[in-house]
Parts: structure tokens; C-alpha cells; sequence
């Protein structure tokens, strides 16, 4: 069995699907991310370098299928899930269409579980992402968050069409990047200078709102396990509700 | 009294009111204003008593003229009393939002003075975000019993939803506890909201430009627990207003002694949380999964508290059990206990790529420990031998009915099921 080595993201392997195809193995190849750690092949190994032109060509097929967007979100997730989004894509052009309802499937199970969990993860931070007016006039607003996976390109949509005329800036920790949108255009840097920025809020806001938030619940009705099933610990570090400033 | 105190007094005041919701409207935001609506809701954190917070959920005022036993606000109530300026209560709204801790607004009032005059403070609050902040976030609005049309069709055009509360199941028990309410005076707006938004579908088939009228529609409270309203009448009251009204919603609320009246509980009586539980899920399965009121209390007028509505009516009706997880429709899929809609619609699914067995179901997302009881696989059946009801029920129950809060696990889909199960038998 031959491996194909990817590099370069979603890219990568998307060319990688190109290449099998090309040379006719698709149902007989693995595909592997290049620098993703000792992996022990049994058979020949080769480097496939990303080639925008070829991957380009299959994400046109595979989103004319409506198979990119669960694909992509798998990739991110950075589990080794090359063989199953391979063996998905191969049932999906075979079949001419998704296969995303049968998650009987093992490999379309765990596809799709990956990508849930990454879909997931970018909907807990619309949810629990919180902004501090931090400085300037007119102000600007800043965020940090602790994602598990690189969310940042997925969640960006959704803050800048919300506040568009607010000057935001969300940092990803972990990953080192930040979205910057200054009411035009949105753009994720690497600068670090960005992450040296004061993050304190200017306002008394968040004081209000901790408050509220207290005054809300029904003392007759406690349930702080279903609480925490809602809002798991590792989010409360950063919410202004449970005391992060 | 400082905007804080103000927030403290009318947020704890607003707590009892059960809705949270920010779904059905899809309102688009502006360039230059702030905010938007998403079509599918989203909740930005949860409270100490595992409750949502997806808007900022506070009364206009609580300085109220009327005097019903079950409210925290009634006038003969000894509490602090408060009431937001228009500005104030939009301000606090906006700067909230820009930090994303909220959807929007759900705005609710005691009765100041009389239900115009309250509607038109809690309208300038929205005119204020709407007109003045350019917020096109979502806002809930709650409707004052005996308001005037034009205050309803104004306060529709504003808001995302309206709602009135209809309050208890029973006109008797609206006499007894809330006299200066009456059903005629809580039914008449909500069929003025059911009127205008006719009315606005119809504006908007012939102009595209027309406004929308509370997009994401119409719902309703009732409280549960403060009379002797059994959960038929409440059941068959909530299908009435689903159907009458077009409701989205009816919530309930378990009453929580608030006051001393000779026909309340008493102070230290038990909140019927169960029982509220029950009724939410009785709802549903009205709303999605084909039951009737009527099938759901066929043998008795109370909700069975130990077995869940959708299991109890299962058990009482073990001619239509099992079915073939491979041949049936969907309709059929949705009475088993342990398959949900979602579930339900992807054994449709993937049952044309194989023939499934326990462990593709279970993949699949559907409740195993529930459904072996109901499922035939490939023809083999996996549940009791016995036909023993009392053996059924003790396998499916949530246990003894304390009454007290809802264990996690049934508040949220159970998800741990055993890992293999043996046969003991073929059937069909």
C-alpha cells in the first residue's frame, strides 16, 4: 500500500486525493500529514507538496457533493482521520452525493464526530466569547479565548457581521493569532505585539452584569450540575459572569 | 437608586418569568447599527439553577397595581421597588450586547398605573434601541393584559416575539387569584397578535418592503402547581393555543410559594419540578412527534411522574411493540422510546446504504437501554421476555418522584448505554 505524505492543510490533502486518483489508488493508498510525528509504512512513501490548481479541482467537485465544509472542519480538528475522510470521499464520488446521513459508517462516524466536535467548539465561542472595552475612542473592544482547535477563520463571520462598526480585536491563545476587525475588513495576524495589549474594561459593565447574573437564578432550584454540564469549567476562567475580569 | 440596584431589584423580579428564548427571527444587521439576530437562537451562559441566560431578562418596573397571590411584584408583597427610565434600561441593553453577554432584550413590567401606560414605556425602551442605537439584536416583548391594539401592533413592529401570559389553566383560578385579570382580557391581545401578524403576511405578499411583525411569533405561560388544574387541562389548554393562537411556545413554570393566600400551597410546600418537566415533555411530544393531548393522558389526568410520557404511553400500549428498526415508517420510529426526530430521520437514512443492528442504532445516536424494549433488529429481539409491565416500567423509570430538582441526567439526553446486549429471542 503506497502512503502519501500531505503537507500545507486542507490544501495538502485535498492534492493528496487529487494524486491517488490520478494514479488510480485511491482504494488502496493512505494518506498521512508530513511532519505529523513516526508513522510506519508498509509499502512505498512519498511526498505529495500542496498544488492550489489540483486541490482546487477536487474541492469544486467535493463541494458540488456538499462534502468540503464536514471535511474541512474533520482537518481541523487534527485528528488522524486521513484514511476515513479518504474513504469518505471515495463513497461520496462513487455514490454522487454526500454521505453524511449514514453515520452507521464507521468511517462517516468518526468524519463526522470530528467535525461535531470542531463545529462545537466554534459554537461555544459565539456563545461564551466575552469583549472588555479596553481603550481609544471611539473604543475598542478586546477578547481572549483558549480554543481546543484553531476556530478563529470560523467564528470570525459571525462577530463581524454582529458588531459591525465595533473595533474588536480576539486573541487565540494557544495558537497565537488574532482577529483584528476595524469596521472594514477582518484580518487574522500573528503579530505579538497584539497580545501585549492592557485588558482591563473600562466601564461598569461587567460589575453589573456578574450581579445580574446572580440576582436571575432561582435559589429554589439549584442545579449546579446541569450548570456545569452547560458551561464546562475550562470556559469560566474567561467569562465575566464567574469572575474573570 | 443607582442603574445596579435597579438591575438587581428588576433582573430577580424577572426570574420567574420561564422564557429565554432568542430563536425564529432572523433579523439582519445594518451598517452602522449594532447587532443581529440568529435564526436558531444561542444562549450566552447558564445560571446557578441550570437555566439559560440568552437575553437580559428584567421587568420595566415592579411597582404593581394589581394584587395576584402567586406574583413576587403583587402590590401587597413587601419588596423593594424599582423601575428602569427608558434610556437607562437601552443603554444598559447596548453596552451588555457590544461585550457579547447577551442576544437581546426580554422586557416584561408589573402593571404602573394601567396597562397603556405601562405598554407605552416599555414601547419607548424599544424605539430607543431600534430607532436610536440602531439595535437590531433580538427582543422579547411582553404584552400587558388589557392593552390597546395599537400598543400591540407598535410593540409587534419592534419586537422579535410578544407574548402574553394566559397565567393559570383555569378561568376559576384566575377569579380566585388574580381578580383584576380575566381570560377575556389576556385572550383579546393574543388574538390581536394573531390578527396583526395575518395581517403583516398579507402587507408583506404585496409589498416586499413591508415591515415584519413579531417574526418569531407568539407564546405563552402558564403557572403549574398553584391550582388544582390537573395536567389534561393544561395539556389540552396548550394544544387549544397552539392551534387558536399559531403559539411557538407555551412554558410553564412550577410555582414557587411566593405569597400567603388560603388557596395557594403552602410556604413550605414542595416546587413541582417534576411535574414541570413532565409537561415540557409532554409538549414535545406534542409539537414533534405526532402525540395528541388526549393519547398522552388517555388513562389518567395526571402526568405519570416516574416514567417519562413518551415511555408511559409505550407501556400502556405494548400491542403496538416491537417494531423493525429496518421497515418502519418514520411516523412509527417516533413513538419508540430512545429515538428522537434527529435519530429518527438518520436510521431512515442510513437503513438504504445496510440492514442495521444494535450497534449502527446505537451510532446513530438513538437511546439503546430504551429502545431494546421497542426495537426488533433484523428481526431479533433483544428486551424482556416477560410481559410484565411492572418489570418494563422498573427498567425505563427515573425512580421514586421526590419532587425535588431534576437529576442531570434527566435534564439532558442520556447518552451511556450498556455495550453489548444478548438476544433472547427472534420475533416478527
Amino acid at each position: 500500500m503506497t502512503t502519501l505524505f500531505c503537507g500545507g492543510g486542507f490544501d495538502g490533502f485535498l492534492t493528496a486525493v487529487f494524486e491517488a486518483y490520478r494514479r488510480g489508488i485511491e482504494t488502496d493508498c493512505a494518506i498521512r500529514r508530513a511532519g505529523g510525528g513516526a508513522v510506519m509504512t508498509l509499502g512505498p512513501s512519498e511526498e505529495i507538496p500542496p498544488d492550489p490548481v489540483r486541490a482546487g479541482r477536487v474541492e469544486r467537485k467535493l463541494k458540488a457533493l456538499g462534502m468540503v465544509r464536514t471535511l474541512s472542519l474533520a482537518w481541523l480538528s487534527g485528528e488522524e482521520l486521513e484514511d476515513e475522510m479518504l474513504a469518505c470521499v471515495v463513497r461520496g464520488i462513487r455514490e454522487g452525493r454526500a454521505p453524511w446521513a449514514d453515520r452507521s459508517s464507521r468511517p462517516v462516524g468518526r468524519v463526522t464526530a470530528a467535525a461535531d466536535r470542531v463545529r462545537l467548539e466554534a459554537h461555544r465561542y459565539v456563545e461564551f466569547l466575552r469583549f472588555r472595552r479596553v481603550f481609544g475612542d471611539p473604543p475598542v473592544y478586546l477578547s481572549d479565548i483558549e480554543p481546543l482547535y484553531d476556530i478563529l477563520p470560523l467564528i470570525a463571520g459571525h462577530f463581524t457581521r454582529r458588531f459591525p462598526s465595533q473595533l474588536f480585536l480576539i486573541r487565540e491563545q494557544g495558537f497565537g493569532r488574532t482577529l483584528v476587525w476595524d469596521g472594514r475588513e477582518a484580518v487574522i495576524s500573528d503579530d505579538p505585539a497584539l497580545f501585549r495589549l492592557s485588558a482591563e474594561d473600562r466601564g461598569d459593565a461587567a460589575g453589573m452584569w456578574r450581579a445580574y447574573f446572580e440576582s436571575v437564578a432561582i435559589p429554589w432550584r439549584k442545579n449546579k450540575k446541569l450548570q456545569a454540564h452547560f458551561v464546562p469549567l475550562r470556559f469560566r476562567g474567561r467569562l465575566t459572569e464567574f469572575g474573570a475580569e | 437608586m443607582t442603574t445596579a440596584e435597579k438591575l438587581c431589584i428588576l433582573g430577580e423580579a424577572a426570574r420567574y418569568d420561564a422564557s429565554c428564548s432568542s430563536s425564529g427571527s432572523g433579523r439582519q444587521g445594518r451598517s452602522g447599527g449594532l447587532g443581529n439576530a440568529c435564526m436558531a437562537g444561542l444562549c450566552h451562559t447558564w445560571a446557578e439553577d441550570g437555566r439559560c441566560i440568552s437575553l437580559l431578562k428584567v421587568l420595566m418596573s415592579n411597582d404593581c397595581v394589581f394584587d395576584c397571590a402567586y406574583c413576587a411584584s403583587r402590590r401587597s408583597a413587601e419588596t423593594r421597588r424599582a423601575s428602569f427610565e427608558p434610556r437607562e434600561l437601552a443603554e444598559l441593553t447596548a453596552e451588555f450586547y457590544r461585550r457579547n453577554y447577551i442576544e437581546g432584550l426580554f422586557l416584561s413590567s408589573a402593571v404602573v398605573g394601567s396597562p397603556d401606560r405601562t405598554m407605552e414605556r416599555m414601547i419607548a425602551v424599544l424605539r430607543l434601541l431600534r430607532e436610536e442605537l440602531g439595535f437590531c439584536g433580538y427582543i422579547h416583548l411582553k404584552v400587558i393584559p388589557g392593552a390597546g391594539e395599537e400598543l400591540v401592533r407598535a410593540a409587534g413592529l419592534l419586537a422579535d416575539r410578544v407574548s402574553v401570559n394566559i397565567e393559570l389553566p383555569s378561568e376559576n383560578g384566575l377569579k380566585l387569584l388574580a381578580p383584576q385579570k380575566t381570560r377575556q382580557r389576556i385572550l383579546t391581545p393574543m388574538e390581536d397578535i394573531r390578527w396583526l401578524k395575518l395581517q403583516n403576511a398579507e402587507d408583506r405578499r404585496r409589498y416586499r418592503g413591508a415591515p415584519l411583525f413579531a417574526p418569531a411569533g407568539q407564546s405563552t405561560q402558564m403557572i403549574v402547581g398553584a391550582t388544582p388544574d390537573t395536567d389534561r387541562k393544561i395539556l389540552l389548554l396548550s394544544a387549544a393555543l397552539y392551534r387558536r393562537y399559531e403559539m411557538k411556545r407555551v412554558y410553564f413554570s412550577a410555582y414557587v410559594p411566593v405569597g400567603r393566600h388560603p388557596s395557594l400551597p403552602p410556604p413550605d410546600a414542595r416546587v413541582p419540578l417534576r411535574r414541570e418537566h413532565r409537561l415540557y415533555q409532554a409538549d414535545w411530544l406534542m409539537r414533534f412527534y405526532g402525540f395528541t393531548a388526549d393519547e398522552i393522558t388517555e388513562d389518567d389526568d395526571q402526568l405519570d411522574l416516574e416514567l417519562d410520557p413518551k415511555c408511559a404511553w409505550a407501556v400502556r400500549h405494548p400491542e403496538q411493540f416491537p417494531v423493525e428498526v429496518n421497515t418502519a415508517d418514520l411516523a412509527t420510529l417516533l413513538r419508540v422510546p430512545g429515538v428522537g426526530v434527529k435519530s429518527a430521520r438518520r436510521i431512515l437514512a442510513a437503513r438504504r446504504a445496510r440492514r442495521l443492528d444494535v450497534e449502527d442504532v446505537r451510532r446513530l445516536g438513538v437511546v439503546v437501554k430504551r429502545a431494546v424494549f421497542f426495537l426488533t433488529f433484523g428481526g431479533r429481539f433483544y428486551g424482556l421476555k416477560s410481559d410484565s409491565r411492572a418489570l418494563l416500567r422498573a427498567q425505563l423509570g427515573d425512580g421514586p418522584a421526590a419532587g425535588g430538582q431534576m437529576t442531570l441526567e434527566e435534564c439532558v439526553p442520556r447518552i451511556s448505554v450498556p455495550a453489548a446486549l444478548p438476544a433472547v429471542g427472534a420475533a416478527g
